[in-house]
């Protein structure tokens, strides 16, 4: 089951607000007690979805957040910055071949 | 017999004093005090504060924390130390983007602790709290609250094992 936070981002995004500030614009509570995460505070201007609302943006929100986990591990595969750019340095086309595989085997939703 | 008072040329600071009887009126306890901490990791949603349940009691000397709640609630009133030391983790590296843990007195925030790491995500942040609080000894209450932010969907986060939450009356 996708994170509430995220279906909230597939809604907003949907209503022509591309970016959600979980500090300010929305706040979620989970008080521990069993009742699972709540929408605390609304401060957007498009309307707070209903319970209805949110759940059907559940696939897309999965899917945004498999991919979101793809995307860390092509980002750890790929390795950092600084080696790269040696890699680039000594042979950019392997380098181009490395990356290739690393995305081939890490197909996006 | 009672010592009603006591003159510094009749009182030799040098010797000493051995009270075979009671000695009233001096000193103070620092009760209520209680210690809790998490006993197994507590999975938290990211973007979600979340208020921690330190589940297990090492010591409440007034049955005044609850587990259930993760609350303190003492019966006594007066001006206690608290403190709170959490470690929140993501399950996989160099996504973790910010966290913090805050002290809430009843609705609100007294203090927190915040580690942002937006420039270089990693994976694990160690938060502590300290504040002196004063509270009313029937309804005031503290408790800990949670946030991570993590750059990725699809992982889990927790609030780790043997995170501590813990408080004591200040003798004042």
């Amino acid at each position: 089951m996708a994170q509430l936070s995220n279906k909230i981002k597939e809604y907003c995004k949907a209503n022509g607000v591309s970016d959600v500030d979980f500090l300010e614009d929305v706040k979620l509570q989970d008080d521990s007690n069993g009742q699972g995460v709540y929408i605390a505070e609304w401060n957007l201007d498009i309307a707070q979805p209903t319970d209805a609302q949110l759940a059907s943006y559940e696939t897309v929100a999965n899917t945004a957040e498999a991919n979101a986990q793809v995307d860390a591990t092509r980002k750890q595969a790929y390795g950092s910055w600084n080696e790269q750019l040696d890699e680039i340095f000594h042979n950019i086309d392997a380098w181009k071949a490395r990356i290739q595989t690393v995305k081939d085997n890490n197909p996006k939703g | 017999m009672a010592i009603t008072k006591i003159q510094s040329e009749s009182l030799n600071l040098s010797d000493n004093y051995d009270f075979t009887g009671t000695v009233t009126g001096a000193g103070g306890v620092m009760t209520p005090a209680f210690c809790a901490e998490r006993n197994g990791d507590q999975g938290i949603s990211y973007s979600v504060r979340t208020t921690v349940k330190f589940n297990n009691e090492i010591f409440d000397s007034s049955n005044a924390y609850s587990t259930t709640s993760g609350t303190f609630t003492p019966q006594v009133a007066g001006k206690y130390y608290i403190s709170a030391n959490c470690q929140l983790t993501s399950s996989q590296n160099d996504i973790l983007n910010y966290s913090f843990i805050e002290l809430y007195k009843n609705s609100s925030v007294v203090t927190e602790s915040v580690h942002n790491n937006l420039n270089n995500p990693g994976k694990i942040d160690n938060h502590t709290v300290i504040a002196i609080v004063d509270m009313n000894g029937s309804t005031d209450n503290v408790s800990i609250q949670a946030f991570i932010n993590v750059a990725a969907g699809g992982y889990t986060a927790a609030i780790r094992d043997m995170s501590t939450f813990q408080a004591y009356k200040i003798i004042e």
